[in-house]
């Protein structure tokens, strides 16, 4: 029987149900055919992380195990997103998500508002209006990510039977009255946008550029955390040190790496581990238990067995030397399968997968030149990757209106690239549209924008009105003035100076 | 709980109905008819009579009796379809005060509201008398394509009758309802209607949970049976004229009677291949002698007379589709409603349209008030499982400098929604800006209906462009359309609640345009979107040139069929931004071109 693979339920946006970055990344490689072992080689995540993300997001009800080439089943609901059937619910009753629940993130005051809502339903419609902003379509109608038309506008008309304000007419609903309302401006928001081919192909490429920029920062931190965690091999270790103590890190054995086996595949169980280190134990410590290792394990060396030498310095050297070499063996192994890996990964143009794979390369070769210089070069196109799909990301929001988000983004494409004036322009903008905007970073953007750009102009009068709406008259005249001396008439920034100078 | 009636408020006959025990039933009037004429008339005693009653003295009263005043709802004296009326009709039709319309009865003046209204009395009367209690609020459907000015105005028509109208809902959309009510289907259904005055076509899915959400709804307010009538009116006119040499138009005591004859003889044809039209004594000769009018009318003859009205309402059909981007087959059913749909011209038409047999099971007289009632009892009764999503029959949006309209809100828009744009300052130094506030779908602005006016001044001096405001429109549930204008430098604004009515005359409108002129806004994107616009186009220009020798190089291998199929893609969504102005897509587009260009530069380089 072949091994079952994981199998997306639902379409859940990535840290709406407390995932982490790389369980998020594993969800968006879930396609239905990959097995454990291809996500693992996939997204470059360790074994152990997968098997404990998969177990995790079948937990959730994100995902279900299925043999692989099962039929696809019509857009199956999770348990934890779908709301009551419709038999069982008042139809008075907003839709509960059941992923939502949590913390409340309204002013508990406004339960207390005196409308003909129940209890009840005033806390659902809080409930999902401050969450409007965080909830993908898919998951506010509750529907996978795949759903055909025809799911949709179920989904959308079993919403809208209780969400439409008509269900409310001549209701007294206070404040509520316009959140409704909101509420059911978005669900036909997301119906319209789902039922029009063209609406819907645009809008899944924006969530799969939020699903890739997270995925590639996960695995660029994991990157990071996993080459840190290596201690490579030194030669100032003192002799001596306990065997135990310098067992390496439990990842992968290269006795798996047969002609079949995956790059990345499943690390030795618990018990083999024990055995091993046993083994390895009784030969440091000159036991004769070298035939119950595996051959694999042990490089065939020719050095000659500890029980020949005839003073323990220099056995315990021997010992040392043996030791190191098979460090070294398995270091060399790793850094193998790395660049293996990271090639593999650039063949299949997975950039930000190759980056990382040549990023912990390199620390198992610290000295190797040729392959820094390999992974600099990858990993300038790993950023430049990233930095379009921020930039795409934060134009697509920036054009849809949501200031924060869009600044966001484009402190992100700032931070890959610190010469952006372009993106540090729009992202001082774009805090300033934010309705409570953090003026400090926007001149930050600002200031940025002016360093690289000095002769532009705008960047100036960008600058300038930050310092006006931050009160900082003295820093807005000075700014308006810079700018004025490239362009005596910018009547932008005349209006700052007089502005400025007249408070 | 009060008890909620449906009006179909229809050019020639008007209907009243009722949920009665969850139950929708059509309230017969006092003579035990269902449909009661839409017809308003006042007597030399000065007595005012109401449907079959008014219908009955027609004839003699000519003058004092109005019908079809729904086609004057709602309309501005000097627009085309008034002039018409003023020409065509039997009774006198005089400008009003606000440039709206005035009909004299007996020396004394009505607005149209105040004669609608006394249908809607009446309606609300028969009511009453069935249900032994008095009633106070009304659902009341108009065409689907009446614009804001006319719902308005037919709301009016209801308080002046008494009435608290709690909504007003399209025709063809209360005919779905009926059709679909208590029925638990999942379909998508075109209704047609086709009645006295307009003509009207929707397109509605009717899902679980007894929601109907209206997809696509057009048509034309100045289409209906009359002007088929009018084809047969003409039609014996000028057979008269030639035979005697007499204009029995300039009669209006013989034009009343035509009428009545064509549209008899009209209805006739329905159910028989050729009727008579005979009319003794129409008119006297001048010689001290009356002239008959006999003559024989065909179903064929009328078929030809009618053709290219009929052809109109499939044309707009399809139009309705394309918009809605439904195929014919996406369609599951067709109901016919209106009386001109008992034509049989216009049933074959309809079926040869859509290749679909029209659904039998509703009456067409009826549906529209059954409807209305229906969702009168939806919206007070809790239990009551209906919920119908609505949309805006027409695109809302602002006028721009150069006399652009720039829509915000498209048509067919689900209700309640609301829609925000940034726009900029027109010129240098522009201290206000004027929004008009439009309806239609023209893309010039003059061309759509004015629906308000406001300005939002305060606006630091800046050179073109620089300034933005932010506009947001807001439809809520009631239908109630709000604007507001935002400096998004200082965050004040300014804002109106639409309350349609602008009595204004096309001159004025144009007045105003032309005065407003200088305190437009602008589309923001101009200066940026031409250079944008030219970039693209450049590198369009010179990925074609290059095409046909890429084509040649790559056609061997996958990747290059794929790579030049990428490439014209890419190639067509620069158009397709351009054409829509849109500068940020413009710009992303340049990307993809630029990349494609150097791509294509490299293969042939290569080679
Ligand atoms: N049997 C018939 N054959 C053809 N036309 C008919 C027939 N019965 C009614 N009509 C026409 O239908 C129109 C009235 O339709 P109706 O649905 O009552 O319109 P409205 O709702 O606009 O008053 C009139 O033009 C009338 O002449």
């Amino acid at each position: 029987m072949s091994e079952k693979v994981p199998r997306r339920l639902a379409h859940v946006i990535l840290g709406q149900l407390k995932l982490d970055a790389k369980d998020g990344f594993l969800l968006t490689r879930i396609d239905g055919r990959a097995g454990r072992r291809e996500l693992a080689r996939d997204t470059g995540l360790p074994d152990f992380q997968v098997d404990s993300s998969l177990e995790k997001l079948e937990r959730l009800g994100v995902i279900e195990f299925v043999s692989p080439g099962a039929a696809p089943r019509e857009t199956a609901k999770p348990q934890t997103l779908t709301s009551p059937p419709p038999s069982a619910r008042d139809r008075t009753q907003l839709p509960q998500f059941g992923s939502l629940g949590v913390d409340a993130r309204y002013d508990p005051k406004e339960l207390e508002e005196e409308v003909d809502l129940s209890a009840e339903q005033k806390k659902r419609v809080l409930d999902i209006f401050y969450r409007l902003d965080d909830l993908d379509h898919f998951t506010l109608l509750g529907i996978a990510r795949d759903a055909d038309k025809k799911s949709v506008k179920r989904a959308y008309f079993e919403l809208a039977s209780v969400m439409h304000p008509d269900r409310y007419f001549k209701k007294n609903l206070g404040s509520f009255k316009p959140k409704v309302e909101a509420l059911f401006d978005r669900i036909t928001e997301a119906h319209d946008t789902l039922v029009d081919a063209s609406k819907r192909l645009a809008y899944g490429a924006y969530l799969d550029e939020v699903a890739t920029t997270m995925g590639m920062e996960a695995l660029l931190a994991r990157a990071v955390e996993e080459a840190q965690s290596f201690v490579p091999v030194s030669s100032s270790r003192p002799p001596g040190a306990a065997a135990s103590e310098a067992m390496p890190p439990p990842h992968r054995s290269p006795s798996n790496a047969g002609p079949s086996a995956r790059l990345v595949s499943t690390g030795p169980d618990a018990h083999e581990l024990q055995a091993r280190r046993e083994a390895l134990g009784k030969r440091l410590l000159g036991g004769k238990s070298a035939r119950a290792t595996t051959g694999n394990l042990s490089p065939p060396s020719q050095a000659p067995s500890p029980l020949r030498y005839s003073n323990s310095g220099e056995a315990v050297e021997a010992l040392r030397r043996r030791y190191e070499e098979r460090i070294e063996n398995v270091a060399s192994s790793q850094l193998q399968r790395y660049i293996k890996a990271g090639e593999e990964a650039l063949a299949k143009n997975d950039i930000v997968a190759a980056a990382s794979a040549f990023q912990i390369a390199t620390k198992f070769a610290p000295n190797d030149a040729g392959l820094a210089m390999r992974y600099q070069e990858v990993k300038n196109d790993a950023d430049t990757r990233l930095w379009e799909s921020y930039t795409k990301q934060a134009t697509y929001e920036e054009e849809n209106r949501h200031w924060p988000e869009a600044a966001r983004s484009w402190q992100k494409v700032c931070k890959l690239r610190v010469g952006d004036a372009n993106a540090n322009a729009h992202a001082a903008r774009c805090i300033l549209r934010a309705a409570d905007p953090n003026l400090h970073h926007a001149a930050e953007h600002a200031k940025c924008a002016v360093a690289c750009e000095p002769a532009e102009v705008d960047h100036h009068a960008t600058l300038a009105e930050v310092y006006l709406k931050a009160g900082l008259f003295v820093s807005a005249k000075k700014a308006a003035e810079t700018g004025l001396h490239l362009a005596p008439n910018h009547a932008v920034l005349l209006g700052i100076l007089k502005k400025a100078t007249k408070t | 709980m009060e008890k909620v009636i449906g009006i179909d408020l229809g050019t020639t006959n008007s209907c009243v109905a009722i949920v009665e025990n969850g139950t929708p039933v059509v309230i017969p009037n006092r003579g035990g008819y269902k449909t009661t004429p839409s017809m308003v008339a006042v007597t030399e005693a000065g007595k005012r009579l109401v449907g079959h009653i008014a219908k009955r003295q027609a004839i003699t009263n000519a003058e004092n009796t109005v019908y079809a005043a729904k086609r004057l709802i709602g309309r501005k004296w000097n627009s085309p379809q008034v002039k018409n009326a003023v020409a065509t009709s039997s009774y006198r039709i005089v400008e009003g005060p606000h440039n709206d319309v005035r009909i004299v009865l007996r020396e004394k003046d009505f607005s149209v509201p105040e004669i609608s209204a006394m249908v809607l009395q009446e309606m609300k009367v028969i009511a009453e008398d069935y249900l032994g209690e008095t009633v106070s609020k009304a659902v009341v459907t108009v065409p689907a394509y009446f614009n804001d000015n006319q719902r308005q105005a037919t709301k009016d028509a209801g308080e002046i009758a008494g009435l608290d109208v709690i909504r007003i809902i399209n025709e063809p959309t209360a005919a779905a309802l009926s059709y679909g009510f208590g029925r638990n289907i999942e379909k998508t259904v075109a209704v047609y209607d086709f009645g006295g005055g307009t003509f009207d076509i929707s397109v509605l899915e009717i899902g679980a949970h007894g929601v109907f959400k209206v997809i696509a709804t057009a048509g034309d307010t100045f289409l209906g049976g009359e002007d088929i009538d009018a084809r047969i009116i003409d039609w014996l006119v000028s057979g008269f004229q030639e035979e005697n040499g007499i204009d029995l138009r300039q009669d209006r005591m013989a034009l009343q009677r035509l009428k009545d004859a064509a549209e008899k003889a009209k209805c006739e044809l329905s159910s028989v291949r050729e009727t008579e039209v005979n009319l003794p004594f129409i008119i006297s000769s001048g010689r001290n002698e009356a002239l008959h009018l006999q003559r024989t009318l065909t179903r064929q003859t009328l078929e030809e007379l009618s053709d290219d009205l009929i052809e109109r309402t499939v044309e707009i059909c399809k139009q309705t589709l394309e918009d809605a981007k439904l195929t014919k087959s996406e369609i599951e059913e067709v109901v016919l409603v209106g009386g001109m749909t008992r034509m049989p011209k216009v049933q074959q038409s309809v079926q040869a349209f859509f290749e679909r047999e029209p659904s039998k099971g509703v009456h067409p007289d009826e549906v529209v008030a059954l409807g209305a009632a229906i969702q009168g009892a939806a919206l007070v009764d809790d239990k009551q499982e209906m919920v119908l999503l609505d949309v805006t029959p027409h695109a809302l949006g602002i006028m721009t400098f150069g006399s652009y309209f720039e829509e915000l809100i498209p048509q067919n828009t689900t209700v309640p929604t609301h829609r925000t744009k940034i726009f900029t300052t027109s010129r240098d130094n522009q201290t206000a800006v004027k929004i008009l506030v439009m309806q239609g779908e023209s893309q010039r602005a003059e061309e759509n209906e004015l629906l308000g006016e406001f300005i939002l001044t305060g606006l630091r001096r800046a050179p073109k462009g620089q300034i933005e405001v932010e506009v947001t429109f807001e439809i809520n549930a009631d239908g109630i359309v709000s604007v507001r204008a935002k400096d998004l430098e200082t965050c004040l604004e300014q804002s109106i609640q639409v309350t349609a009515t602008s009595g204004l005359t096309k001159e004025e409108i144009k007045a105003m345009m032309d005065n407003a002129k200088d305190d437009l806004v602008d589309r923001r994107t101009s200066e940026e979107f031409e250079g944008a616009k030219q970039e693209a186009e450049k590198l369009i220009a010179e990925i074609e040139k290059l095409f046909p020798q890429v084509q040649q190089i790559v056609a061997s291998s996958d990747f290059g069929r794929d790579a030049i199929e990428k490439a014209k893609a890419i190639v067509d969504k620069a158009r397709a931004a351009i054409d829509r102005r849109d500068v940020t897509s413009v710009k992303e587009q340049i990307e993809g071109l630029t990349r494609t260009h150097r791509m294509f530069k490299g293969v042939v380089a290569k080679t």
